[in-house]
């Protein structure tokens, strides 16, 4: 049961800067969540505990943002996919990461080789820590 | 619940200290997520109920805008306290916003859509995101409570709020933020009572709501009188009347006598009575609610206040079946301590006209015999604006049940008449019964 006994969201922004990845585990049916919360929303329970994740992942689909999206990294990422990808962990579930250079021009490209294994990639804007994805075994052009 | 297909109850309650953030005193390194995080999981164990299973939320917060700007943040947040993909409703309706929200999630429940609902929120209303833009990372919004309370500050920041453009912004009859004062007026004039015996009962409810935030370890002020006056060097009474402790604010408003404005989460799990035994697992006694009632009228109406509490009243007893001289204990929302006067008398819990003498011989304290809002109340334990229903009534629950320790009120109340108010426009009343 969550107290406040310790702090969450500033824990894992912590962790990002210093390129470890923090999700939260269920104590009872082994669901992680990626964003890390105290309450497991697959089965209820109350008792999560810290995992590090490996900075490994499946992208497994792959869609180029609108131009707004950009605003959210100050201007410092003009081209970026949001892509679904799920960590290797055992009870991790799909969420969105961003690969940066996928634009509409060359997005058929890396849609043809989906799923594809992607690993962590941090990168500091503005003073924080952002988490972007890049392929394993081929490069972004 | 009257004309509705089924009864409801609360199951579980549970609250965060209330505090501010910018002190550095408790929750330090949290967000109001992990907040309201911890109070719902409070409440989830009191019920012993599992998340998953709940069927909808209504999250009350009046100040979403200064939560990080998110609009509708209740979907943001439905993660941190285990409802991913439930239904879910933000509700505003000033300070009665989560009295509003728990009579609503009562008639969803009663009319049979829901079999197991939420009241959940958190309210972080004094501070804004600091530069980082983050909600562990915050900084002092603006003026502290005391100075809200003050005329020319009060325009700017509340009454600007809570007043309409039409007629009542730019009129100062109708718009001053002294409406506090002509409550005050109101209740001198039918208690016939003058300025100082006024001030007397004020400060004598005042004395005994921080005797009880002394003894509630989630009260934002918490310490006795009897300390502050020894560090001024006076007696509790002198302390109490002194203009350099206790100042003015206005006519019939000391600093003391006022709300303090505080940061707070809190959460209310409710399920329809024939079914308390599927989702409370824990065994304690459920709280039915006979009856909810309420009524509006706007600031700048005369005497809003007590037409507001005498029709909400009227309406909560109708529904409920309940008689005045049923009311065992009244957990009522005190921005001011006039509040309980009038709040006692048009509920009936005492007699119109004598409101002054039970304050002053300390009945309405949590050790005598018709005890109001033993927590501490808006004055000492803290208001904390959209949520500021979820402490009161977290305090009648547990009062009802036996649990309050050393403020336990000493016949365990059977029926207690909660009454919440907002924006000096919105009275919500709620007849709750022991099962």
């Amino acid at each position: 049961m969550y107290t406040g006994q310790y702090p969450i969201q500033k824990t894992y922004w912590e962790a990002l800067d210093e390129g470890r990845i923090l999700a939260m585990k269920c104590t009872k049916c082994g669901a992680i969540e990626s964003e890390p919360v105290p309450t497991c929303n697959t089965c209820g329970c109350l008792d999560m505990e810290w995992m590090e994740v490996k900075p490994e992942a499946v992208c497994k689909q792959v869609c180029t943002a609108n131009g707004d999206r950009y605003h959210m990294y100050d201007g410092e990422c003009d081209t970026l996919a949001v892509c679904v990808m799920e960590y290797l962990e055992d009870g991790a579930q799909e969420f969105y990461g961003g690969i940066r250079g996928i634009t509409n021009a060359n997005i058929a490209k890396y849609k043809a080789k989906v799923p594809f294994k992607v690993k962590a990639e941090f990168v500091k804007i503005k003073g924080m820590t952002r988490l972007f994805w890049v392929p394993v075994g081929f490069e972004i052009e | 619940m009257g004309k509705f297909m089924r009864g409801v109850s609360i199951i579980g309650v549970g609250d965060s200290k209330q505090y501010r953030p910018t002190e550095g005193r408790d929750y330090i390194g949290l967000g109001h997520e992990e907040v309201l995080a911890l109070a719902c999981h409070e409440a989830y164990a009191d019920a012993g109920v599992n998340p998953r299973d709940i069927d909808a939320w209504v999250m009350p917060q009046v100040f979403p805008n200064l939560c990080g700007h998110t609009l509708g943040m209740h979907a943001a947040l439905a993660t941190w306290i285990g409802l991913r993909g439930k239904p879910a409703c933000h509700l505003e309706n000033a300070c009665a916003t989560s009295y509003v929200a728990l009579a609503q999630a009562a008639r969803d429940i009663a009319s049979g859509q829901y079999d197991c609902v939420l009241v959940a929120g958190a309210e972080f209303g004094n501070d804004i995101f600091g530069p980082a833009d983050r909600s562990y990372d915050l900084t002092p919004r603006g003026p502290t409570t005391e100075v809200m309370w003050k005329g020319e500050v009060t325009k700017q920041y509340v009454g600007r709020m809570i007043f309409a453009p039409a007629y009542r912004r730019h009129d100062p009859t109708k718009s001053s933020g002294s409406c506090t004062f002509e409550i005050g007026e109101e209740v001198m004039r039918r208690d016939n009572l003058t300025p100082e015996e006024f001030d007397n009962a004020r400060i004598a409810i005042t004395y005994h709501g921080r005797r009880a935030a002394a003894l509630n370890p989630k009260a934002y002020k918490q310490k006795p009188f009897e300390e502050e006056a020894a560090e001024a060097g006076l007696s509790v009474a002198e302390y109490m009347k002194s203009d350099k402790h206790s100042p003015w604010l206005g006519p019939y408003l000391r600093v003391a006598h006022g709300c303090v404005h505080t940061n707070a989460a809190g959460a209310i799990v409710l399920c329809a009575t024939d079914l308390v035994e599927k989702y409370c697992t824990t065994g304690k006694t459920p709280i039915q609610i006979l009856g909810t009632g309420s009524a509006c009228y706007a600031e700048g109406e005369v005497d809003h206040m007590s037409r507001c509490n005498k029709e909400a009243f009227k309406a909560a007893f109708e529904m409920s079946g309940i008689k005045s001289e049923d009311i065992d204990y009244l957990a009522n929302c005190n921005m001011y301590a006039s509040e309980d006067m009038l709040a006692a008398e048009d509920s009936g819990f005492v007699p119109e006209g004598k409101a002054a003498e039970y304050a002053l011989a300390g009945r309405f304290a949590f050790d005598g015999d018709k005890p109001i809002t033993t927590n501490g109340g808006d004055i000492h334990a803290g208001h904390a604006y959209g949520v500021a229903a979820i402490p009161i009534v977290a305090e009648a629950v547990r009062q009802m049940r036996g649990e309050c320790g050393p403020r336990q009120v000493k016949k365990i109340p059977k029926t207690t008449v909660v009454r919440g108010m907002g924006g000096s426009h919105t009275v919500v009343a709620a007849v709750l019964q022991a099962k």
